[in-house]
């Protein structure tokens, strides 16, 4: 595995833009470790240090700024045609902004591949982790897991035996087994991936969202205009409220 | 960095609009194909692994989960956003 280079070296280097996203969730990770607790502290921190930036800040904007200039070369190739998706159907994300240019601008593209790169890379990573923690702990409920995935695999068997699943390598079996329809049968598992989520909540605080007429709720009055967050991460272990 | 992406910007009437055209990502067929892309990210690491150890005189093969899975997820998300085949272990991550 290759390490991170250091801020600002990154910067100075011409790199593959899967390379330099990378760089900047590193960086980005490194700054939450380094300052703060949460990413919402975070961005806390973003907001209060405009005052005064350290050369850490300085540089981390920059790349920030690379990044976007980065991903908006790419959707503008992608635009003009010169690449083009390699996934099938055209099913990635930027296939999708831009068949609606309507309503996303480039401005918005470019914000929000970062924000599904981002967000969708780091969440997954976490979740997945702290199962795996899990089933290292309790290895009764990775045996519980494995027998449900058995116990799928030879009903597939049966109902359909031209399959012929029981002679299939890994990579058939992933194929013909763990399809979008068979994954909702997997009870225990869902189960297990419910309460990792509810346990440790790969993003700990919602989004801001904004009310828009004035309306009360369990005796707290909310006011248009208003901001309001739901904090997962302690909501999640209130029994009175969850 | 993040702009007005959807995480960083508060849930307005603009949100709403854009939100909604997005949800089109997680329609049916497209979750599918994002699906085999993660299965198919997985199979290379996991294959890497099997390999690593066949190849170890003790039969074991010490991973580190936090790059390794990293590297899977990073990959994963950066071909389903972008549409861009990272697959190729040339890519390092």
């Amino acid at each position: 595995m290759r390490k991170a280079p250091r801020t600002g070296e990154f910067y100075a280097k011409q790199v593959s833009m899967a390379v330099a996203l990378l760089e900047v969730l590193n960086q980005l990770l490194e700054n939450v470790a380094a300052k703060t607790q949460s990413l919402t502290q975070f961005m806390f921190y973003l907001a209060e240090s405009k005052r005064e930036f350290t050369p850490l800040d300085t540089a981390m904007f920059k790349n920030c700024e690379k990044i976007r200039s980065v991903v908006n070369d790419y959707v503008q190739d992608r635009k003009s045609g010169k690449r083009k998706a390699s996934v099938a159907n055209n099913s990635d994300i930027l296939s999708l902004f831009l068949s609606n240019q309507e309503v996303f601008t480039d401005d918005f593209i470019v914000d929000e591949l970062i924000d599904f790169f981002g967000a969708a890379s780091v969440t997954t990573m976490n979740a997945t982790q702290t199962i795996v923690a899990h089933f290292i702990k309790e290895p009764k409920s990775l045996q519980r897991v494995r027998s449900e995935f058995k116990k799928i695999v030879d009903e597939c068997d049966k109902e359909d035996p031209s399959l012929n699943l029981k002679n299939l390598s890994r990579q058939e079996l992933l194929d013909k087994v763990v399809t979008l329809d068979k994954i909702v049968e997997f009870d225990f598992l869902g189960c297990v991936i419910s309460e990792a989520m509810r346990y440790m909540p790969p993003a700990t605080e919602s989004s801001n969202f904004e009310i828009l007429e004035d309306f009360t709720s369990h005796g707290i009055r909310f006011q248009k205009g208003d901001e309001v967050v739901f904090v997962f991460d302690t909501l999640h272990r209130n029994s009175k409220q969850w | 960095m993040l702009g007005k992406s959807f995480i960083a910007t508060k849930a307005d009437q603009s949100w709403k609009e854009k939100r909604k055209a997005s949800g089109h990502a997680f329609y049916k067929d497209r979750m599918g194909h994002m699906m085999d892309t993660l299965k198919k990210t997985i199979m290379i690491s996991i294959n890497r692994w099997m390999d690593e150890m066949a190849k170890s005189t003790d039969g074991t093969y010490d991973i580190d989960i936090d790059s390794e899975f990293m590297s899977i997820f990073a990959r994963n998300i950066i071909t389903i956003s972008f549409g861009e085949d990272v697959s190729d272990e040339k890519f390092e991550i």
